[in-house]
């Protein structure tokens, strides 16, 4: 017989929505399953093998693309999910962004929203990067983007007594960054949370408006198990909260559309002596424009290498060129205009193809802001101090100055022209919006046609929250509990870092 | 048009599929062969790659890369079985026919298979195929990563880079921040 377990409610998924909602419930009592598909590594399980770390913390070990696999999607897939692979950048949602929510009727109301970005900023301890973290290629690329008319900024993180490793990508091995593997899901299990991890929900099974249970496996044996709740909310991120609602037959033709990116690619500039950019933080300035971002990343060898655009012998060389590179990425918030479906070879041969499919092309607009992203970011290093710009394109341009970007135009016409192109903030496809013939999710976070089913997490989002995600779904899903749970969080919540510090004296958890 | 990589895959299935009289008597001999080269990787020591997949990414690493590691090329292959050991994908069938096909893809072109080429026509044979973003010839970029991947991780060939692990680095302050974090590491 199956093995069955019962809460009251089950969250599914870890990550910023999830971890979120289940601390919320836990402190107001409720019994509370948190179901999560990835494993649950601690700091000390950590280590900077690129290779090892990518494969157990992201989905698919970070090779997941859309249909015509010219793009890469990142998301994590542990406890903690993709906030455990963040560079603990912290950005509040935009005004702006939150009005165009409210036009399709995603209502957010201001002061509490702002408040829930003062609770969960509170537990993440968020403050500006400290100076002594940056890396070496900092103040250079600061410079370089304030003369090319950018507005340099630093980032605000999420961290505790970082050490500068540079290697946030792939989980801090010192339980120095606050994702939600070290504030919130632990502070959940202390209020008596029960996290399952290595458990993939692979069906919602419901009865007319209400979901009776979930059908689950467990990763590692293959072992069914059902999981029955009073509620159930969904937060295993955007791509996969669709899918699950796909392959549970649930709002076909609706879950899945309006999926939508922040993406881009990478800008390295190859400087006369070398940086060293790998001895401190990854990211540290950035440039946030209407039509497109530039961030500062700096990756360690594997990751850059991965990234760094050339074939065979030119990538050697480039590589070879290692301390001497700095680089910009490039960002630009897409149009809904993606979407997640359950493609033929799921359903004729789903052995084979058990996963959705996700198709995205970029617009020629959007293309037009990537491109004028990449000219920016290219003067930008040159004007550095950069002799030579590498851009993520298959064509091998020769950008030596700052006359030659214009060649940028010609050799990025189209998205397959592109190297190393691909995003880290999947956002929507479980909408919410007032659009009941439309949006999968209403107004309450509630699924629409089931009383007892939720939505918390990126899916939410009807357009793209432009900045990095991470913080502004933390925060809707700090407001969504009400609905949710009927919870009234306090007003702050002193305990994160606090917790965070405790962890880390007790041998980094 | 770009063609989904579904539907590519569907078209490599369907001229496979073509090819089944050619194939289709050799199957068994082929059912053999493919088993006894997956026990060969296991009595090298891999975890989930075929000898002939772990050959086909130490060939490509040879011609592509300008100097091997310590422990000769097939430290990438062996980096990349460890990657991949780790993985849980239903995608990942894919990455290993990949690397089949990237063995056996010169043979298409009536030479050697990649492995036995000498590195030189090795060379040529990626910089005339592989070096594109687009088409058919665009899939087995995964293939050029999985290299890159394999050959970066390794930790001597990193530091002939100049990367220095948080041990080595300059950054002093940085440096004792680690240290402190490591000795409380040690006492938790
Ligand atoms: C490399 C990288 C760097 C990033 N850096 C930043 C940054 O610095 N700042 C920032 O703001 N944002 C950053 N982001 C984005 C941010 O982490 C994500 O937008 C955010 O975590 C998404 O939250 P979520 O709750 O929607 O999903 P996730 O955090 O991805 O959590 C979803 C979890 O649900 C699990 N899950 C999914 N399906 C199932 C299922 N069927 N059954 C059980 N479990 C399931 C997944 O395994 C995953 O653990 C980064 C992302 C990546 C990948
Ligand atoms: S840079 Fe800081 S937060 Fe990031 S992994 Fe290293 S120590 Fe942790």
């Amino acid at each position: 017989m199956m093995r069955e377990l019962t809460a009251e409610f089950v969250v599914v998924g870890s990550g910023a929505g999830g971890s979120v909602v289940a601390y919320h419930l836990a402190s107001a009592g409720a019994r509370v399953l948190v179901l999560e598909r990835g494993p649950w590594l601690h700091p000390k399980d950590l280590s900077h093998d690129e290779p090892s770390m990518i494969a157990q913390l992201y989905k698919d070990g970070g090779a997941q693309t859309n249909n015509d696999a010219d793009m890469f999607v990142l998301q994590g897939s542990c406890v903690g999910g993709s906030t455990v692979l963040t560079n603990a950048v912290c950005f509040r949602m935009p005004e702006d962004v939150r009005r165009a929510f409210l036009q399709r009727g995603f209502v957010l109301p201001q002061a509490e929203l702002q408040q829930s970005f003062a609770r969960v900023e509170s537990v993440l301890g968020v403050g500006p990067l400290p100076p002594e973290l940056w890396n070496p290629t900092t103040a250079r690329l600061a410079v370089g983007l304030e003369s090319v008319g950018a507005t340099p900024g630093t980032f605000q993180k999420a961290m505790l007594h970082c050490v500068g490793c540079g290697y946030c990508n792939v989980g801090c091995r010192y339980g120095r960054k606050l994702d939600a593997s070290q504030t919130w899901v632990p502070m959940a299990v202390a209020r008596g949370a029960v996290v399952m991890p290595d458990t993939e929900v692979v069906r919602i099974v419901h009865r007319g408006a209400r979901v009776r249970h979930l059908l689950c496996r467990d990763r590692n044996t293959g072992e069914p198990l059902r999981v029955v709740a009073d509620r159930f909310v969904l937060a295993g991120g955007a791509i996969n909260t669709p899918e699950l609602l796909l392959r549970s037959g649930l709002h076909h033709g609706r879950a899945g559309r309006r999926t939508s990116f922040n993406a881009g690619a990478i800008v390295f500039g190859d400087f006369e002596e070398p940086l060293d950019g790998f001895d401190g933080d990854q990211m540290c300035v950035h440039h946030i424009g209407e039509r497109f971002a530039i961030e500062q990343i700096q990756n360690p060898p594997v990751s850059l290498a991965l990234t760094l655009p050339g074939f065979h012998g030119e990538h050697a060389e480039r590589m070879q060129r290692y301390r001497h590179l700095a680089a910009l990425g490039v960002l630009v918030p897409t149009l809904p205009t993606g979407r997640v479906f359950l493609g033929l070879g799921h359903r004729l041969l789903r052995r084979w193809f058990d996963h959705a499919d996700l198709r995205f092309r970029m617009s020629p607009f959007e293309l037009s802001a990537f491109r004028d992203g990449c000219r920016t970011a290219a003067l930008a290093l040159l004007a550095a101090g950069a002799h030579r710009v590498h851009v993520p394109c298959a064509a091998n341009l020769r950008i030596e100055r700052p006359e030659h970007v214009d060649r940028i135009d010609e050799a990025m016409r189209e998205q397959s022209d592109l190297v190393g192109f691909g995003s880290s903030h999947p956002q929507g496809g479980a909408c919410v919006g007032s659009d009941a013939a439309e949006d999968v999710v209403d107004p309450d976070f509630r699924v629409r046609g089931l009383r007892n089913l939720f939505v918390a997490d990126a899916s939410l989002f009807p357009q793209s929250v432009r900045v990095n995600p991470m913080l502004s779904i933390m925060a809707v899903a700090d407001y969504a509990v009400r609905a949710i749970g009927g919870v009234r969080p306090p007003q702050l919540i002193e305990e994160g870092p606090a917790h965070a510090a405790r962890l880390q004296k007790g041998g980094a958890a | 048009m770009v063609l989904s990589l579904n539907a590519r895959i569907a078209a490599a299935a369907g001229v496979l599929l073509l090819a089944a009289p050619i194939w289709l008597p050799l199957a068994p001999f082929m059912l053999v062969w493919w088993r006894r080269d997956m026990r060969r990787g296991r009595a090298a020591g891999l975890r989930v790659l075929a000898a002939h997949q772990a050959r086909a990414i130490a060939a490509q690493a040879e011609a592509t890369m300008p100097r091997a590691p310590e422990g000769g090329w097939r430290v990438v292959a062996e980096n990349v079985d460890r990657y991949l050991a780790q993985v849980h994908s239903p995608r990942r069938w894919r990455t290993s026919a990949l690397l089949t096909l990237l063995e056996f893809a010169p043979c298409l072109a009536l030479t050697r298979r990649l492995s036995r080429l000498d590195v030189a026509p090795r060379r040529h044979f990626l910089d005339r195929h592989l070096t594109t973003t687009k088409g058919f010839r665009g899939i087995p970029s995964l293939t050029r990563q999985l290299v890159r991947m394999g050959y970066y991780a390794d930790a001597g060939i990193a530091a002939s880079l100049g990367f220095r692990t948080m041990r080595e680095r300059r950054n002093a302050a940085l440096a004792s921040l680690h240290a402190a974090a490591t000795a409380r590491r040690a006492v938790g």
